[in-house]
């Protein structure tokens, strides 16, 4: 093996990187979720893919891009319903679950995965709190009715988009019932 | 001739032992993390945080012969406030070179003034020390466009100089397409090189310093095309002036670099890699074009591939 000092240098610098690597925070299950957001209560999964009449009206409502039509929830026979969805991270997604009762309001919300270097922050219930109660009718926009977490703005910002598209797409879900 | 070093088994352990303590020993940090290898960002660390950051720069090729330059910065940042962040860097550097120069002597970029223009170079160096503060004004993901500036002073053997850098970013598609504008100016006083005007100048090269400007405009866009994977695009504008100025009348040349980069991140770390090759230069003096050869510039500063720069950092 042949190689000047500058290769040598350059072996001494870059071999260790491969010791780095990165691990999954999995904080609970979607079924672990649900029971946190409605304890007790008997939830169904189930599945239904948006039409693209819907897709429109979602996009255009909450002002979000839906990345899949594929929705995945958990419904009981009340009309309660808790959303599995994933959100933009800063390096991956993040797997977020949002509970709404069946007039609507937010029961509360969950961060599901993590996996971002900072900003963690977004599992606390005193911000996750915030949306408790709150409708499609409330502006659910950071800097609005949502405080930002200085330090995790990116995952503040997109989790609070997520979850305002869910509350739009929960609205247009339920309608699709009462016709 | 070049100087090869033979590796066995041990040397290659040692090296990686070598380089695993400096990057886990107690300067483990990393800037606000960099999508980009030249463009800088609003990207800040938050407050009370950490980073590692190793930079590797390749500078490639010159007219002739061979030449090989890496510049390494090994820097500790931390976040003072979340939009306030200061920096500490090492900057030492590896050449080795020969026959490089237009006139395809050993001369040129940071050969010391008094080495033999006839002889290889190869050498290692500490270069010395910079301080980096950044301070955001408007966050991107807040604002309409992110804005920092940024102040890096840097005191060496051979360089004493300031970084004076305005940045401006602006993000689309859900933040997954980041575009960054750079415009810095460096007031530099440096040592002279054993570089000398191949036509004109048969006047020795000397010990004495020299004053210079650096202007630059950097531009780069990037799209996070998969998780934790973004690719993009990258170019820099450098503008050299005589003393302490910005006058066109005191310019010397406006050289043009553009190259493809690719960046990986997780939660632990991240690595950058970008390829800049420079496209071509304009000079306004006779000496600096006496500098270019197949429309390139070299000189004392610049090279074929300028550069191939790979940062890795960690969050800690």
């Amino acid at each position: 093996m042949r190689t000047s000092k500058i290769e040598l240098a350059l072996l001494a610098l870059l071999g260790p990187t491969v010791a780095f690597t990165a691990h999954a925070e999995v904080y609970m299950t979607p079924e672990q979720a649900v029971q946190v957001i409605f304890p007790g209560m008997k939830m169904t999964k189930t599945s239904t893919t948006l039409t693209d009449d819907e897709v429109k009206l979602i996009e255009k409502l909450s002002d979000e891009d839906v990345r899949s039509k594929k929705l995945i929830m958990w419904r009981n026979s009340s009309g309660d319903v808790v959303y599995i969805d994933q959100v933009l991270g800063k390096h991956e997604f993040i797997t977020i679950a949002a509970g709404f009762t069946s007039d609507g309001k937010i029961k509360d919300i969950e961060v599901l995965e993590y996996r971002e270097t900072y900003g963690s922050e977004v599992r606390r219930p005193a911000w996750r709190s915030q949306f408790v109660g709150k409708t499609v009718k409330n502006a659910l926009k950071l800097g609005k009715d949502v405080k930002n977490i200085s330090g995790a703005t990116l995952s503040s910002l997109h989790i609070t988009n997520g979850v305002r598209r869910l509350a739009v797409t929960n609205e247009v879900i339920s309608e699709r019932h009462k016709q | 001739m070049r100087k090869i070093v033979r590796l066995n088994c041990l040397q290659v352990a040692v090296s990686l032992a070598l380089g695993l303590c400096l990057q886990f020993s107690a300067v483990r940090a990393q800037a606000g993390e960099d999508i980009f290898g030249y463009v800088y960002t609003t990207d800040m660390m938050p407050k009370g945080k950490y980073e590692f950051e190793q930079w590797i720069t390749d500078r490639e090729g010159q007219a002739h012969g061979y030449f090989h330059h890496i510049d390494m910065n090994s820097e500790i940042e931390y976040g003072v406030t979340n939009n306030f962040q200061v920096g500490l860097y090492a900057n030492y550097m590896f050449a080795d070179e020969y026959h490089n120069s237009v006139r395809g002597l050993t001369e040129g970029i940071e050969i010391p003034w008094y080495h033999d223009a006839n002889s290889p170079y190869e050498a290692g160096r500490f270069d010395g020390l910079s301080l980096e503060l950044m301070y955001r004004f408007l966050n991107p993901f807040l604002d309409p466009v992110g804005f920092a500036v940024y102040v890096e002073p840097e005191v060496g053997y051979y360089e004493q100089s300031v970084e004076y850098r305005a940045i401006v970013q602006k993000n689309y598609l859900d933040d997954m397409l980041i575009f960054a504008a750079n415009l810095w100016v460096e007031p530099d006083r440096e040592q002279n090189s054993n570089l000398v005007d191949p036509l004109t100048d048969n006047t020795p090269p000397n010990g004495a310093w020299s004053t210079a400007t650096y202007a630059e405009l950097d531009l780069g866009a990037s799209y996070r095309f998969r998780p934790n994977w973004s690719i993009g695009v990258e170019g820099r504008n450098h503008n050299e002036f005589r003393g302490y100025t910005l006058a066109q009348s005191a310019q010397d040349h406006s050289a043009f670099f553009l190259g493809p980069n690719v960046h990986y991140a997780t939660q632990k770390w991240y690595a950058t890699l970008t390829i800049l090759r420079q496209l071509g230069a304009m000079t306004y003096v006779q000496d600096q074009a006496d500098e270019q050869y197949r429309g390139l510039l070299y000189g004392d500063e610049h090279t074929t591939w300028d550069g191939i720069r790979l940062k890795i950092g960690h969050p800690f």
